[in-house]
């Protein structure tokens, strides 16, 4: 909600003031992590593998090395990942197909940990706009992205947005833009740039969006609410909600995606 | 014989009842005491000022008196049945020189009332207080047992309920979001208030809806005698009343507003949007009453009070209440007296989503409330009370309209509609001079109404069945009885021990996760899937007065039972969510502790000290793998100091210290990363403590000027002198110069706010 900017506001005008203390927290036993992603495009179907540390100890070095790792189409044969690095696994020249249902299975230390995730079928980007933000309060003055899409009517679906300048994902800490076509089925969307992050004129950004499924955005809205702006964080946080099973933190998300690149410069010349 | 004829003849009673009011406005009055010189006689004028008192012939001294006015004291020969009314002179401001033999009342000790709080804003107009802003409820937060929910907030806990289990009546008016300004500042303006009343416990049954206290807020009711105009000028708001008679001593009026400016320094800034921006609340109270004849008189008063945020072309919020009462009362006899009241409630919020007016989405609780109260005085040995009440509610849990050509479909989640009904009766009884009981029982009951769908839902949560029924249609009846009892074994004079015990049903309950109050919080109404709260709460105290009643102090020990508390499932949709139920959990709570204050009514230095030992739990089967976990409003410690002292006719200083240990919070226990982005791993709710939490705040009051006609005077104050650091929150970040180190970061609020504010009367 964006009644978010109204509570900055308010707090920003009672002379908040900030420091780091010190405070004692617990250490609980270690937990395995895992990130896995699958798409319909060239990309190898990535799997990181790592685990809890504790809270202010680096977390230089928690990957997990030594797993196996496989992933199943419903109605195909198990295929196995190689590490490529410490924690990271990867298949490559595999084609995942839309419309399917893929299971990864990661194994380590005796234990198996499961996760299903449905791959949807491409959302083209129909279009893609700039809007100028004049900035507001500490938030910066620049331009913002609106990417548009068609929905596809009668369905659920569900969108991420990820924005890339120079190769790297840029948002500001904590900010996930996840979108669910609840309110807007079959309609022309504009997923509005909900993120902070505001573009300058000499900008390349590629912009890609991507069809991800329900435990995927279950996964990304949950998250979202126990990081970023602390004051509107939940009050009582906890994990975010997994598709992994045997208490395994982390996610498997299959999704197809769009990409546009946008040089901001061109943009404001038409 | 003789024995008997005596006894015969004293049978022989009458009924002398009335009215109380203060002569300088012809305002009623209260909780005044009417009491019998020499005898144990005693009763409490009603809400509305009524008194009634049976008593056999003879010959008495009849006392009245009543906090802030002068005793008043006069002989009566009975010999009928009488009405005699009384109008109380207000105390001028005087130093009070302590009066040794003056009865300074003993009324904590001979009443029935435990657990009870009352505040007017007479008695906190000198304290310190944040931005110039007197709040009745922060001065409430500050008594034992009542919790503020965050710094500087106007939400409470009581006796470890949670914030949705406050009923809070504003002239009956049910107000389901009381906080502007998230919370800031509470919707009542203490320019438009008499007085207020808290029920922490020993609930009586004439209240019920709420599990865990009563706040019964009743507005002045306007000068019968002078055109009267008060002000009070503050950094951040001022408001404005003005009242006086519409005809003398029949009928009067009182309109007063508040505003807050902060918006118009935003006026200042270079940025056009903000320029363009509205931030800003408003409240407006109005009551008038007449007196139709000699024993009936109608009221009719209002409420209407609105927060608006806008950013020109981005967003725009606004929320608020709306509130109406219509209220006679009439006495039929001397031993009857009735009150009917017809009361509206209502609380919406609507975002505009673009700040065109394009999508504007919104959710509204609204309320039509039909009420009877009568209070019987059969004899001076026992005061009955009964009556019935309807409210038809309905809420609209979220709805969307959006222009034709927008991205947005226009969507209703379809409203719900209950009734809640309910009867009482309690008598209050003096079984000996040294005993009283309160024995009542009410019953509730709530039924959700057709038109509207209904849910049902499969042991997974899946739906599997939706119905919709009609108009009319009584769909599930959910409620019971609840008894209230209260016991006061009067030791002596000084002395007394009281113990009670109530059950209460609560039917509509509050979805928030947010730490205060947050104008987009849900109510949702009992259903097929959600019962109702029950609250069981049994509390001790003893009471006991020092120095003629001088010094007042009371211990209480309390234990609450809370079944079916409601929270939601981690990531839970709550916002346009028609089957949002299935998204909930269901546990129970307790919560218990002991409650110490210390209180100096008179003389030069006032206040009190106050101290509250308690704990607070709740058990989920889902949330924290089924294991019991302290609340967020668990603490442990609480203490609070608040003194002042009349240095002059002049000049009044005065102090506020607060103590209390941390809040309940869930930190982590670990931490890994997704993405670039470290998260952090949380194993146990609320496991951890906020720090300990302490401030001073200092105020001086300087009187510039005071006659019968004019008053001014001069606050200044200081929130938290001493700059203490109290953590607003503490978070946990990755390190902006290395991701991959944390860090803990407390972000604290208002380090040493200095605030004035101006009053003035004439």
């Amino acid at each position: 909600m964006r009644y978010i900017i109204v509570i900055i506001f308010l707090t920003s005008l009672f002379c908040s003031c900030e420091k780091v203390i010190d405070y004692d927290l617990e250490n609980s036993e270690s937990v395995i992590v895992i990130e896995a992603t699958l798409t319909d495009s060239k990309d190898p179907f990535t799997v990181t593998i790592t685990k809890t540390t504790p809270y202010f100890e680096s977390s230089g070095s928690a990957q997990i090395t030594g797993a196996t790792v496989s992933v199943k189409a419903d109605n195909g044969k198990q295929r196995y990942f190689t590490e490529v690095t410490p924690g990271v696994y990867q298949l490559n020249k595999v084609f995942a197909a839309p419309r399917t249902w893929y299971t990864v299975f990661v194994e380590y230390n005796g234990t198996t940990y499961s996760a299903r995730s449905y791959l949807n079928e491409f959302v083209p980007m129909v279009d893609c706009s700039l809007t100028y933000f004049d900035g507001f309060g500490f938030f910066d003055s620049g331009y913002k992205i609106n990417c548009f899409i068609k929905d596809p009517p009668n369905v659920e679906n569900y969108y991420q947005i990820k924005m890339y300048v120079d190769g790297k994902v840029v948002n500001n800490e904590g900010e996930i833009d996840v979108y669910s076509d609840k309110l807007f089925d079959g309609k022309v969307i504009g997923l509005v740039q909900n993120s902070s992050v505001v573009f300058d004129k000499d900008d390349t950004v590629v912009v890609e969006v991507q069809a991800i499924d329900k435990a995927a955005y279950d996964y990304f809205s949950t998250l979202e609410s126990i990081s970023g702006l602390e004051i509107v964080q939940s009050a009582s946080p906890s994990n975010p909600i997994s598709n992994f099973d045997n208490g395994a933190l982390g996610y498997f998300s299959a999704y197809s995606y769009d990409r546009r690149t946008i040089i901001i410069s061109d943009f404001i010349n038409k | 014989m003789l024995f008997f004829y005596q006894e015969a003849f004293s049978q022989q009673k009458y009924t002398i009842s009335g009215n109380i009011t203060d002569i300088s406005n012809g305002e009623v009055l209260s909780g005044v005491i009417v009491s019998i010189k020499y005898y144990n006689f005693l009763v409490i004028s009603n809400n509305y000022g009524f008194y009634s008192l049976s008593i056999p012939e003879g010959k008495y001294t009849i006392c009245i008196s009543h906090m802030g006015y002068t005793k008043q004291e006069q002989i009566i020969d009975i010999r009928d049945n009488q009405i005699i009314d009384f109008n109380l002179q207000p105390k001028s401001f005087e130093l009070e020189t302590v009066e040794i033999n003056g009865n300074k009342g003993n009324n904590n000790i001979t009443s029935i009332d435990m657990s009870n709080v009352k505040i007017s804003p007479k008695q906190i107009e000198n304290i310190p207080v944040l931005f110039g802003e007197r709040d009745l409820i922060k001065t409430m937060q500050l008594l034992p047992g009542i919790k503020q929910s965050g710094e500087g907030n106007t939400g409470f806990y009581v006796r470890g309920g949670g914030i949705d289990q406050n009923l809070i009546l504003l002239d009956e008016a049910p107000v389901y979001n009381a906080s502007h300004l998230l919370g800031f500042f509470s919707v009542f303006n203490s320019e438009a208030i008499r007085d207020a009343n808290l029920y922490k416990g020993s609930i009586p049954a004439e209240y019920g809806g709420r599990a865990s206290s009563v706040l019964d807020i009743r507005m002045k009711e306007g000068n019968m005698k002078d055109y009267q105009t008060n002000g009070n000028i503050g950094l951040i708001a001022s408001n404005l009343s003005f009242e006086g008679p519409i005809k003398e001593d029949v009928s009067s009026f009182i309109i007063s507003g508040r505003r807050t400016y902060a918006d118009l320094f935003l006026q200042l800034a270079p940025d056009k949007d903000i320029r363009d921006s509205k931030l800003y609340f408003y409240d407006l109270n109005l009551k008038t009453n007449f007196k139709l004849n000699s024993t009936t008189r109608l009221f009719i008063s209002g409420y209407l009070g609105r927060d608006k945020f806008r950013i020109p072309d981005q967003f725009g919020f606004d929320w608020g209440s709306k509130t109406a009462t219509v209220r006679l009362n009439h006495a039929f006899n001397k031993k009857l007296f009735s009150n009917t009241s017809f009361i509206f409630s209502n609380y919406s919020y609507h975002i505009d989503i673009s700040g065109n007016n394009e999508v504007i989405m919104g959710s509204i609780i609204q309320d039509f409330n039909l009420k009877q109260d009568f209070s019987l005085y059969p004899n001076t040995k026992n005061s009955l009370k009964f009556g019935v009440n309807i409210i038809a509610h309905k809420t609209v849990p979220g709805e969307i309209e959006a222009a034709p050509n927008s991205i947005y479909k226009s969507l209703e989640v379809r409203p719900r509609r209950a009734l809640e009904y309910s009867a009482y009766l309690s008598n209050n009884q003096k079984i000996t001079t040294h005993l009283q009981a309160y024995y009542g029982l009410r019953l509730s009951l709530f039924t959700n109404v057709g038109p509207g769908d209904f849910y049902y839902f499969d042991s997974d949560g899946n739906l599997s069945q939706q119905v919709s029924y009609d108009h009319f249609k009584w769909i599930k009846t959910q409620g019971g009885p609840e008894p209230r009892l209260a016991i006061n074994y009067q030791v002596n004079e000084q002395a007394s021990v009281k113990g009670s015990y109530n059950r209460i049903y609560q039917f509509i309950h509050l979805l928030s996760n947010s730490t205060s109050s947050t104008p987009t919080d849900l109510w949702i109404p009992s259903s097929n899937n959600v019962k109702p709260q029950i609250s069981d709460q049994w509390s001790i105290g003893y009471f006991r007065n020092f120095k003629q009643n001088l010094f007042e102090s009371s211990l209480e020990i309390y234990y609450k039972n809370l079944k079916n508390q409601i929270d939601y499932k981690n990531g839970a949709d709550l916002v346009f969510n028609s089957t949002v139920e299935a998204e909930l959990v269901f546990g129970k709570g307790w919560a218990y502790g002991a409650e110490y204050l210390f209180r100096k009514n008179y003389g030069r230095l006032t206040g009190w000290f106050g101290y509250t030992w308690s704990k607070t739990m709740r058990q989920f089967d889902l949330i924290n793998e089924g294991k019991p976990f302290p609340a967020r409003q668990d603490r442990r410690h609480d203490l609070s100091i608040v003194a002042q002292y009349n240095l002059s006719k002049k000049l009044i200083l005065s102090a506020i210290w607060v103590y209390n240990t941390g809040n309940a919070v869930t930190f982590p226990y670990g931490k890994y990363v997704v993405g670039s982005r470290t998260v952090g791993y949380y194993t146990q709710r609320n496991g951890y403590r906020m720090p300990d939490y302490h401030r001073l705040d200092l105020g001086i009051t300087w009187i510039k000027r005071q006659t019968s006609k004019y008053e001014s005077s001069w606050n200044f104050s200081i929130y938290n002198a001493y700059a203490r650091e109290n953590a607003y929150y503490i978070s946990f970040r990755q390190k902006k110069d290395n991701p991959d180190q944390t860090e803990a970061v407390q972000v604290s609020l208002f380090k040493f706010i200095p605030s004035i504010s101006y009053k003035f009367k004439f």
